[in-house]
């Protein structure tokens, strides 16, 4: 962020919200979770124009923002392997998403386990706000990007053209809810190679054959069709959501020119599956290659070693070590620049990350 | 009005901020009243300001699944009602607010007010009557409103929220784009001028007399031309060239009128020209660098010692001549009106001041709920009303004076002292 105006009317919202979110969590826990939601819509509907206006400054900033999940755990630390890679941090807040849900059912019939993840995900976001201080702003992202708001309808049918692409000969989708009542016939009509690219849930084995992973998954799915809906429609409903949560991330992303930093691998397929259509626009190869490193990053990377020092601390010594400067550099040095092996990235980064711990390590000690 | 009072019986208005004073269970009971008297809807708007941690009781009774965007649309909808102080709703609005305080003898008014104001009620908006009525029901209002003393903390934060969460509409200028040609009457200004200047080459191709007469007129030509061929007819910079054209008009007429008592007065005016180029020029020398790119010093050094080496070329820093500024010497030449109304206005834009600002860089926002602000336009998209009708009008008058100075043959003066200007149709976009 260039201007000093709008770097502390950002903090003045961020400490806004988090006022906000103070007061309406003990709301929550007796109940009113639909009321409280609304007033954190009312929230950002009101600030709509300066983050838009901060998203837009966002461009070329080397910024990367946490997507498509409930929260950034802040007492598990998954902000710390977040923070590592670039200057801008942003966490793209759910709470607004879950509130359009809520809207589409009356208070009492919220379910429990929903009511207590949007709970957490409050609790979360006051955690964040008021120990990063600014380095990682919570924003609703992917609400206030100006493609979501007014080309909604337009998603949909761009989402509806990728999923229908992924079939062989099926030009609509009651074309695909005809010929798709198992998953067998799904599995048949997919175009080759197609299976091998969806991936149902975290806990997949690509190792297994695509009927036996998506039935495997669907013991955990609860249909909004009700339980007796085919198979073909529970594969539409997962997929296709996922396909639209991807679009909706990669042209946000594509539009301020920041990366996507995912949680799971489910949405990260998607992302890669959805960003091969877009190919001529912008730099999504480089978006989606970001977002396999920084999934990688989450998972190799050591937190409780960045959590041995403070926050300020760990920032100080990742700047000075400038570790995504460094470990890019060490990627185009082995030519591993242009979609490298994923062994020999996790190889890299955690040579990286060994480095850098050390690094950290007698920091603290000066 | 009745339920809420005997819940509160301490309460003399209905404002929402007096309302939301109100214990959380008398709350609670005059909104489930006012749900089962009327409908949820009409108060769901509201839950857009008064959310659940800012007033809990009112987002409880009235939290609906109404979007907000739609809520905003049905509150600027009736603030778009209210903001005719005048109207109907609007009076009848003040009268619910005078109401209570009537009805429970806290206000004291002279008979005949408060017999107009009881009367109001009685009568149907379609009533004569009731004319007379509304005066009197918004000026006690506005007399009560301004006697209050207790603040209204919800006035505040509704308007805080709802200008920020509304979008501005921009209204559009009723003026056109000027689109008229008016080749041909610049065409025969020039034939006009073609004719004097040779007239003046024929005669005396020496006179500083006949130098200054074309001269102004001409310079005030070639501004006028460039306003036409660059269609800046709708600009800033167009008033801004008015402004100097009539300048030259005046200042050309006063030459002429102050000729009979100084016949050197033609080189004078000349010699003044030159010497504020040797004022600029020194300066320039003095600053000892190219800080003004347009100044070409060289050149303008070239002008100023063209006739008379600068040395013997005297600055005189007053107005020319002897001091006179131009509000005199409009005066002087009977264009006293003209100054008034045109050179005024012009200048507002010749120097920026707030009024040329305002008109030629700000959209007016007719959203209700951002109090309609003015919102400055980067792109001009601002059309101003056209200059070409008095820049034509300005011309026909250095027309009519070299006719009255020189002559000019009637042939010539066809199509251009009797030129009509077609009225310019109105936007159809």
């Amino acid at each position: 962020m260039n201007s000093s105006l709008l770097a502390k009317e950002l903090i003045n919202l961020q400490e806004a919200y988090q006022n906000l979110l103070e007061n309406l969590l003990p709301k929550m826990v007796l109940g009113y979770v639909p009321e409280a939601l609304d007033e954190v819509c009312i929230f950002w509907k009101e600030n709509t124009k300066i983050v838009n206006l901060f998203l837009t400054t966002l461009q070329g900033t080397d910024t990367y923002i946490y997507t498509a999940s409930t929260f950034l755990d802040f007492e598990q630390k998954e902000h710390l392997p977040f923070l590592l890679f670039g200057k801008g941090h942003v966490f793209d807040d759910p709470l607004c998403a879950y509130s359009e849900i809520c809207n589409k059912f009356p208070s009492s019939m919220l379910a429990k386990g929903l009511r207590e993840r949007i709970i957490l995900t409050v609790d979360n976001n006051i955690k964040l706000i008021k120990n990063c201080k600014g380095r990682l702003l919570v924003l609703p992202f992917r609400l206030l990007s100006t493609c979501s708001w007014s080309e909604r309808n337009r998603f949909f049918n761009v989402g509806k053209q990728l999923f229908l692409s992924l079939f062989e000969g099926i030009p609509t989708l009651d074309a695909f809810f005809q010929k798709n009542e198992t998953i067998e016939d799904v599995c048949e009509n997919l175009h080759g190679g197609v299976e091998n690219e969806i991936i149902f849930s975290e806990k997949d084995n690509l190792e297994e054959p695509f009927i036996v992973r998506f039935r495997k998954s669907q013991k955990e799915y609860k249909s909004y069709a009700g339980e007796y809906a085919t198979e073909g429609k529970v594969f539409f409903e997962k997929v296709f959501g996922g396909i639209m949560q991807a679009v909706d991330i990669v042209l946000s992303c594509l539009e301020y020119k920041c990366f996507p930093c995912f949680s799971n691998v489910v949405s990260y397929s998607y992302a890669k599956l959805v960003a091969r259509s877009f190919n001529d626009l912008g730099n999504v190869d480089s978006i989606i290659e970001r977002a396999r490193i920084t999934l990688l990053l989450s998972r190799v990377c050591n937190r409780d070693i960045l959590a041995s020092v403070s926050l300020e601390k760990m920032l100080n010594a990742r700047n000075k070590f400038a570790f995504e400067d460094s470990f890019f550099s060490t990627l185009e040095k082995n030519g591993l620049l242009k979609n490298p092996p994923l062994d020999k990235i996790a190889l890299e980064l955690e040579k990286e990350l060994a480095n850098f711990y050390l690094f950290l390590h007698k920091s603290n000690q000066e | 009005m009745t339920k809420l009072f005997q819940l509160a019986p301490s309460l003399f208005s209905i404002r929402i901020s007096d309302i939301l004073k109100l214990d959380e269970d008398k709350q609670k009971d005059f909104y489930q009243f006012v749900v089962a008297e009327t409908s949820k809807d009409f108060l769901v708007p509201l839950t857009v300001t008064l959310t659940a941690s800012i007033a809990p009781v009112f987002a409880e009774s009235f939290y609906s699944s109404m979007s907000i965007e739609d809520r905003l649309e049905k509150l600027v909808r009736g603030m778009n009602q209210l903001m005719n102080s005048q109207s109907d709703f609007s009076t009848d609005i003040r009268y619910i607010e005078l109401f209570p305080w009537l009805i429970r003898k806290k206000l004291h008014l002279p008979r005949n007010l408060a017999h107009k104001i009881n009367l109001y009620e009685k009568l149907s908006h379609e009533d004569e009557e009731i004319e007379s009525c509304r005066s009197f029901v918004r000026a006690a209002s506005m007399a009560h409103c301004s006697a209050q003393v207790e603040k209204a903390p919800f006035i505040e934060h509704f308007w805080k929220k709802i200008s920020k969460m509304t979008d501005c509409i921009l209204l559009e200028r009723p003026f056109p784009q000027e689109t008229r040609n008016v080749d041909e009457y610049i065409g025969g200004l020039k034939r006009i001028l073609e004719y004097l200047v040779e007239l003046q080459i024929g005669t005396a191709p020496l006179c500083d007399r006949m130098d200054v007469i074309l001269g102004i007129t001409v310079y005030s030509l070639r501004c006028f031309e460039e306003v036409c061929q660059s269609n800046l007819a709708n600009s800033i910079v167009a008033r801004r060239i008015v402004r100097g054209i009539f300048e030259n008009y005046i200042m050309l007429k006063f030459l002429v009128q102050k000729e009979a008592g100084n016949k050197n007065i033609w080189a004078e005016f000349k010699d003044y020209g030159i010497g504020q180029y040797k004022l600029a020029l020194l300066a320039a020398r003095e600053a000892n660098s190219n800080k003004v790119d347009h100044f070409d010093v060289g050149f303008i050094e070239l002008l100023v010692n063209e006739f008379i080496s600068e040395i013997f070329t005297d600055i005189d820093v007053r107005y020319f001549p002897d001091g006179k500024n131009i509000k005199d010497k409009a005066k002087e030449v009977g264009e006293e009106e003209l100054h008034k109304i045109l050179y005024t206005y012009d200048s507002s834009f010749e120097h920026g001041l707030w009024g040329a600002i305002r008109e030629s860089v700000f959209f007016k926002c007719g959203n209700p709920a951002h109090n309609f602000h003015c919102v400055p336009n980067i792109y001009g998209e601002i059309q101003l009303k056209t200059v070409l009708p008095d820049c034509i009008m300005l011309m026909n008058k250095f027309v009519s004076l070299l006719h009255k100075l020189c002559g000019i043959p009637s042939e010539l003066l066809k199509g251009v002292s009797d030129f009509e200007l077609k009225p310019l149709s109105k936007r159809t976009d």
